[in-house]
């Protein structure tokens, strides 16, 4: 099968003329193509968005969602419609989306498994993008794993405003949705997808004694906060945002991996509100890591992305944003890593997301702080 | 093997986490370790269920037949760990081929899944085996005692120790008698003699006195369990019994209930007050309440007036005060809306709180019920049953049979009214009878096929028919044959405008000759107002008849001799002058075809017409005939004619007015007339139409003064002098005469 992609963006400031746009150059780039990912910043209409993307997207299926920024070439953009689409003899497309995932992640999961296993794909990639703010990404994925088990690759990203935290936009050509997971499952094409972060181990293992969903209560059988800090050396409240930030938690995550878990805040109860959920009886170990490492993880990543294998046809990014905040001027250094080695003329679909989504290490998870990149042939 | 970091902690969190609770987290929870930890992409429990082995989940798989069959697959990539004693199988997959060191934490990891396991196996043994304890708790008796054939207490096993009165351990070793009441150590004694004797258990029934009043019951069963030794098992049936007995009182209230409302039915009483007395007075001892009283709303339903009240107590009966119903529309419509609306605590009843609370209390009435008497589909009041004493809880039962008393006294209430309308009616019949059979005029009833079905006496002293003679008869066979259509015009005519009608027809004799009569014919209708028959009153009017006849007689008698003067009168001026002659005849044709054609009658124009210049004779005839001008003192003479026509005529008496109408002919609506210069509506429209019809004739025709000047110029005349000199009515009538072509002069 020879694979057919494009990637198209703009900055215009009509939404309508952004879609047509964006999608018009990957459509043209894809000869039509099948399906269609469309990204588009919180400074849209997404209603607006959601109507022209149907019309743009003529009859390919459509999968999209409202993220924090694009990566387009070196740069970021916070206001911008970008658009990849593929296709090519052979490919298979199949949309589906999954609804209220923050109250039945398990119910929804279940539901997007079952309408992917109806459309008699027996194998394939899946690019989900569920809302990032949902409290429970994780159980989406492990019931959705749960039914169709190793032989679909997991990959995508979750998806949200410009840290607003306000509210989040998923779609597929159903129709435009809140606290949903928009979800591509694609056969027919070879997918590559690897992740890293660049993060690394940094004192004793703490076990989370009482966490629920995002919110860990205890660590070590103390309130969370009083260990965290006690962890990382002592650091006073008022510098907790900044600090964490700098020392995430790691949890192990086999063959000496761990997924990363970011602290949004501290409670009043003494409590720590993560990015993502941690689940309770898991030992963690504080995280830290440097600019350097960051990029060079980044480079590694995108190295392994491409190793062994002719040019891509396509590459998508997807970068946490909180790399985006912690690198700050940095970040075009590692956009510049993996640019050289994706080659800059790959057609590159570059998005900042909540959290990112990646089977590589066996099932899939749900990653914060890491970068992912997904090559396809 | 030394472990690096992230493999300790990876331990760390292996042997450091707890189990959760339930089944179904138990297995998500592993599946994330296992996931998370160990790189785990297929996952299956299976615990040993009786011979088989039960999958307690999978994951991984799509579904759990797929995790069967891998659950066999064993390769570099899977991992299967039996639990010891075989009681349950680990299936763990990875996506790359098993290492060492994997297998080591997998081993470590499958070891914790077969604690929690062997733990979830244990609870759910101990889980079984309280349930199975809980049933055979509950199964066992309230009490159970081995007693020995001297009545000693062996051993006791108490549920509660209540039934016994005292501990267990104060009453083993004591003997039967000492611890219960004597009758029921006796029924023990001889039941235990029994069981012993025939080896078969013996079961009776007894009961004792409790602390806090009353009685409990028991059923105590007697089983030999040795030579000389029992074991009892003792019941507690209390509730039992007492749900029987509320049962039996139910029943028995039931029958009693029937019972009396059969009784009301019954009731046979001369007057309305005596049946609701007997009602009252019978329901108060059925339904044992102090009260009960009948309450019918007055018309204006503001009030309601006590039709009968019964006061158990005192035996007494009374009526005729009122309660105000308007204050309290909650609880009206309550009862309206209800069979019967029952008050176990009426100080709790907001409903009436207003609906004299007082009076209530004042009475000691404590619960009532009260339900609806309806009347022709309407609320006519209420029935109340008051209680006084206790409070009382009112059974279904009770209110059933309140309800069923309310309908009763609305039969009664419906009886007696349709009993004093049978009376009314049969006074208003009897009457009506009287008056029918005592009136000079005939009345008669015909059905639709026209057949008598009912003759008054009067037929018989009319018309000389026994009054069963006409029964059955067709009606129309007594009517003349030339008036039967009449008859039936009339009849028609009433059916189609319902409006009654009035013929006059000859009606045959019982000695073969025709009367006379006048017919009002009435319809008579039933409830849908279809027409049932016809009634006819019926008049005998021969007399009146003949009398008409002569006078008919007379008056064209009379009408002969006036056309006789008339034609005399004629006649004379016709000698004298016969221009005028032909005139006066031609006028009086066209001015009768005029009035014709207004719709005004004819016959006095006609002959007012004929005779309208009779004054002329008066005119000396050289005037008359004279050609060419006349003298101003001639036509003076000539204008006098209407005049001296008017006092000849006058002082005969016409039934027209002639002399006026021949006085007036010559004047003219704007007064420009003569003799007396009348204007419109002052002269008679007969003389209008004598006017034109002279003025036309008079134009049209030859005098010896002039040649005639013809019809056209003459109509062209009025039509001028429409309006002015003459009435247009009169004008456009003349002009239709003409027109119509049937009209010559």
């Amino acid at each position: 099968m020879k694979m057919l992609a494009g990637v198209g963006n703009s900055e215009s400031a009509s939404a309508g003329k952004a879609v047509f746009a964006a999608l018009g150059q990957a459509r043209e780039q894809a000869n039509g193509g099948s399906v269609s990912f469309v990204f588009f910043t919180d400074s849209y209409d997404p209603l607006e968005i959601f109507h022209s993307v149907k019309k743009a997207a003529g009859h390919t299926r459509v999968v999209g969602a409202c993220v924090p920024g694009l990566i387009v070439g070196d740069r970021v953009l916070t206001h911008g419609v970008s658009a990849c689409v593929l296709g090519g003899e052979g490919m298979e497309a199949v949309t589906c989306l999954g609804e209220s995932i923050s109250h039945e992640p398990d119910r929804s999961g279940r539901s997007i498994a079952a309408d992917i296993k109806a459309s008699g794909l027996e194998q394939g990639t899946l690019f989900i993008f569920p809302d990032g703010f949902g409290s429970n990404v994780s159980k989406l994925l492990r019931s959705m794993y749960g039914l169709l088990g190793p032989d679909y690759t997991f990959a995508g990203g979750g998806t949200g405003d410009n840290l607003r935290f306000c509210r989040t936009y998923q779609f597929s050509e159903r129709g435009l949705f809140s606290d949903a997971a928009a979800v591509a499952a694609i056969a027919g094409a070879r997918f590559r997808q690897e992740i890293g972060h660049g993060w690394r181990p940094s004192g004793q293992p703490m076990i989370v004694t009482r966490a629920e969903g995002k919110r860990v209560f205890e660590l070590d059988g103390m309130r969370a906060y009083e260990r965290y800090a006690e962890a990382a050396g002592g650091i006073a409240r008022e510098q907790f945002a900044y600090y964490g930030m700098k020392f995430p938690l790691g949890v192990p995550c086999g063959n000496g991996n761990y997924l990363i878990r970011d602290p949004l805040r501290v409670e009043e109860d003494g409590s720590i509100t993560f990015v993502t959920e941690v689940p309770s009886n898991t030992a963690v170990v504080l995280m830290e890591s440097d600019t350097d490492s960051l990029i060079e993880t980044a480079g590694k990543v995108a190295a392994r992305a491409v190793a062994g294998r002719e040019k891509p046809k396509l590459a998508m990014v997807f970068s946490c944003i909180s790399r985006y905040l912690l690198l700050g001027g940095d970040f075009g250094k590692e956009v510049d890593a993996i640019n050289k080695c994706l080659g800059r003329d790959v057609p590159c679909l570059g998005v900042l997301t909540f959290g990112e989504i990646s089977s590589s290490y066996g099932s899939p998870f749900f990653h914060n702080k890491t970068l992912s990149v997904v090559t396809g042939w | 093997m030394a472990y690096d970091i992230y493999e300790l902690v990876t331990l760390y969190e292996i042997t450091c986490y707890n189990l959760p609770d339930g089944k179904e987290d138990f297995f998500a929870e592993l599946t994330e370790k296992a996931a998370r930890l160990l790189g785990v992409c297929r996952m299956a429990l299976f615990l040993k269920k009786g011979e088989t082995m039960e999958c307690l989940g999978y994951w991984g798989f799509k579904n759990e037949r797929k995790a069967l069959e891998y659950f066999q697959k064993q390769d570099q990539k899977t991992f299967t760990y039996s639990f010891a004693g075989g009681t349950g199988i680990l299936y763990m997959e990875k996506q790359d081929p098993l290492t060492a060191r994997d297998k080591k934490l997998y081993g470590i990891f499958a070891r914790r899944v077969e604690d929690f396991a062997r733990k979830i196996v244990a609870e759910k043994d101990l889980r079984k085996m309280e349930e199975r304890n809980r049933s055979i708790v509950e199964a066992i008796p309230d009490l159970l005692f081995r007693c020995r054939v001297d009545g000693t207490y062996l051993d006791i096993c108490c549920k509660d120790e209540l039934i016994l009165h005292s501990p267990p351990d104060k009453v083993t070793g004591k003997k039967i008698k000492d611890v219960l009441p004597g009758e029921v150590a006796r029924l023990f004694n001889l039941n235990m003699r029994k069981a012993l004797r025939n080896g078969r258990p013996k079961a009776f029934e007894y009961s004792l006195p409790v602390p806090d009043g009353g009685n409990r019951y028991f059923e105590a069963r007697l089983v030999r369990s040795g030579d000389d030794e029992v074991i009892a098992f003792i019941r507690d049936i209390t509730d039992l019994k007492l749900a029987e007995a509320e049962r039996n009182r139910s029943v028995e209230q039931k029958i009693r209930f029937q019972a009396t409302l059969l009784e009301l039915a019954r009731l046979k009483k001369d007057t309305l007050e005596e049946a609701l007395r007997s009602i009252t007075e019978i329901c108060a001892l059925a339904l044992e309440v102090e009260r009960v009283g009948i309450w019918l709303f007055r018309e204006s339903c503001e009030e309601a007036r006590c039709a009968e009240l019964y006061i158990r107590s005192e035996n007494k009966h009374t009526n005729g005060h009122t309660i105000r119903l308007k204050a309290h529309p909650a609880y009206c419509r309550a009862v309206e809306n209800s069979r019967a609306v029952a008050v176990d605590d009426v100080a709790g009843e907001r409903r009436i709180e207003k609906f004299g609370q007082k009076q209530l209390d004042s009475l000691g009435v404590v619960s009532l019920i009260d339900a609806p008497i309806w009347l022709c589909g309407e609320m006519a009041g209420m029935i109340g049953f008051e209680h006084t004493g206790e409070k009382r809880k009112w059974t279904e039962e009770e209110q059933q049979f309140a309800a069923s008393v309310a309908e009763t006294v609305s039969l009664t209430l419906e009886t007696f009214a349709r009993k004093k309308d049978r009376e009314i009616l049969e006074k208003r019949e009897k009457r009506l009878r009287l008056i029918t059979e005592n009136m000079l005029d005939m009345v008669s009833e015909v059905d639709t096929k026209g057949l008598f079905s009912y003759t008054s006496p009067t037929y018989t002293r009319v018309l000389g028919y026994k009054p069963r003679e006409l029964m059955g008869k067709p009606f129309y066979h007594l009517v003349h044959p030339e008036d039967r259509k009449k008859i039936s015009d009339a009849v028609e005519d009433a059916i189609n405008t319902r409006v009654p009608g009035r013929v006059e027809y000859r009606h045959r004799h019982a000695n073969g000759g025709y009367l006379w009569v006048e017919t009002a014919v009435n319809l008579i209708t039933d409830n849908n107002n279809n027409i049932a028959g016809v009634v006819l009153g019926t008049r005998d009017i021969t007399e009146r008849k003949t009398a008409e006849e002569e006078l008919k007689n007379t008056v064209l008698r009379l009408r002969l001799t006036i056309a006789g003067i008339i034609r005399a009168m004629e006649k004379t001026v016709e000698i004298r002058d016969p221009y005028t002659a032909g005139h006066q005849q031609r006028v009086s044709e066209l001015a009768t075809a005029i009035a014709r054609e207004m719709g005004i009658p004819e016959e006095g124009i006609r002959l007012a017409a004929s005779i309208h210049d009779l004054g002329k004779i008066t005119v000396p005839a050289e005037i008359l005939a004279k050609p060419g001008k006349i003298s101003d003192m001639e036509i003076s003479l000539i204008r006098m004619h209407p005049t001296v026509g008017y006092d000849i005529l006058n002082k005969i008496d016409f039934p027209w007015p002639i002399a006026t109408i021949v006085h007036q002919h010559h004047e003219r609506l704007d007064g420009s007339g003569y003799p007396c210069g009348l204007k419109g509506e002052e002269i008679l429209p007969e003389a209008r139409i004598l006017g034109v019809a002279d003025v036309v004739e008079a134009m049209a025709s030859h005098r010896p003064y002039r040649p005639a000047l013809g019809l056209k110029q003459a109509l062209q005349e009025i039509v001028a002098g429409s309006g002015t000199l003459y009435d247009p009515q009169v004008v456009k009538a003349c002009l239709a005469v003409f027109d119509k072509n049937d009209f010559w002069l």
